[in-house]
């Protein structure tokens, strides 16, 4: 991948040469950024405020590794990426584990009603529910383009997959949402 | 329908994000021109941005972040491997032998019987960072005070999960208060 022009590449530079201040630039920066990234796929602060200490842990130890073939933002959340797949593991060994003793009636009981508990929803919650409702994956692809508003080829930098395979995840995660809104019988819900 | 006039429907979740190149970005822009359905969908992708981005806004720990962080810069990094491991195990067995120790007592004070698991079904639960000078006892004190017990943690960022006892979700306000204002003992709190 070619070099990319990034304003703020110069501050890698600087925390690579130990620069304190110019870290806390980058944590000012970004750290939103990177937050609200592992919070969509940890669902727990605690856990997503691990990520992000993590990840700007490893800025400063590696700021010299950053090679400018992507923007900061890029190779930030790229880091998170995989320290949250890293957590995921994590976290199902454990869920496998506790599932061995688990009541099964209390598994039942977490997974009944979620249409009762929608109930008397407002047309703007159930734009929520069905974004909610949507893959990991298909949720994820939302976040990139919409919350972080990042291009198909740095997703795909991000995700380490082909630029086709976010572009078509995308589609599908968009019509998915559509066909959720339909079923609940809000299909104008994001047009009103 | 041959290509020329075919949806560009792939870009445009990224044309409505601004992150398409010019060239892409001008072949939307004259297919819209001309395209109804398009710019219908586009409405339609901006109300759903538009969405995400409420939903998905999150603010990271702040300064609280951003002290932690610093600590553990001016730390050395780990040497190896192997010697990384030794240590973690180390911390591991001295957080479980302090937590089950306080737990225990925590347990003990309270003189009741709380099912396994219960924690996870009812109560608040809130993200704490305690002050490294804080006694074991002022945390004890302060917990008891708000009728609250420590639930998990803390994660690589220092913070301990903690749950309020019979306290709705509308009806945390007071505890928060209390944590808030014990600045000698908290350093950071959020509602989980």
């Amino acid at each position: 991948m070619a070099a990319v022009s990034d304003p703020h590449a110069h501050w890698l530079e600087a925390i690579a040469a130990g620069d304190e201040a110019m870290m806390r630039r980058v944590y000012d920066a970004y750290a939103d950024a990177v937050y609200a990234f592992a919070l969509r796929r940890l669902a727990q602060p605690a856990d997503a405020a691990d990520v992000l200490h993590e990840v700007m842990l490893e800025v400063w130890r590696k700021a010299g590794s950053y090679q400018g073939r992507s923007r900061v933002r890029t190779w930030l959340l790229g880091i998170a990426h995989h320290k949250v797949l890293d957590r995921l593991r994590l976290q199902t060994r454990r869920r496998e584990r506790e599932d061995e003793n688990a009541d099964p009636c209390e598994q039942l009981a977490a997974t009944a009603g979620p249409q009762a508990a929608m109930a008397g929803a407002s047309d703007a919650r159930w734009v929520r529910h069905c974004l909610e409702k949507l893959s990991t994956t298909h949720r994820q692809v939302m976040h990139l383009v919409f919350f972080q508003e990042l291009s198909y080829p740095e997703i795909a930098d991000i995700l380490q997959c082909p630029v086709g395979t976010v572009k078509t995840r995308m589609l599908h995660a968009r019509r998915r949402m559509q066909h959720c809104l339909e079923t609940v019988g809000v299909a104008d819900a994001l047009t009103e | 329908m041959n290509e020329q006039h075919a949806h560009p429907e792939e870009l445009l979740p990224f044309y409505v994000n601004g992150s398409l190149d010019a060239d892409e970005h001008q072949q939307v822009e004259n297919h819209v021109a001309a395209c109804g359905q398009c710019r219908d969908e586009i409405a339609l992708l901006q109300s759903l941005q538009t969405r995400v981005a409420e939903i998905d806004a999150h603010t990271a720990p702040g300064e609280f972040g951003w002290q932690r962080l610093q600590r553990d810069m001016r730390k050395p990094a780990r040497q190896t491997r192997r010697s990384w491991m030794k240590m973690a195990l180390a911390a591991s067995l001295l957080v479980v032998v302090v937590q089950s120790g306080w737990l225990l007592q925590l347990s003990l004070s309270q003189n009741d019987y709380i099912p396994a698991g219960a924690h996870l079904q009812q109560g608040v639960i809130l993200q704490v960072a305690f002050r490294p000078q804080a006694t074991a006892s002022q945390i004890h004190q302060l917990l008891d005070a708000i009728d609250a017990e420590i639930v998990g943690g803390p994660g690589a960022a220092g913070v301990y999960r903690i749950r309020l006892h019979n306290r709705s979700e509308g009806d945390a306000s007071q505890p928060l208060q209390r944590l808030n204002a014990s600045t000698e003992v908290v350093e950071y709190v959020v509602r989980e």
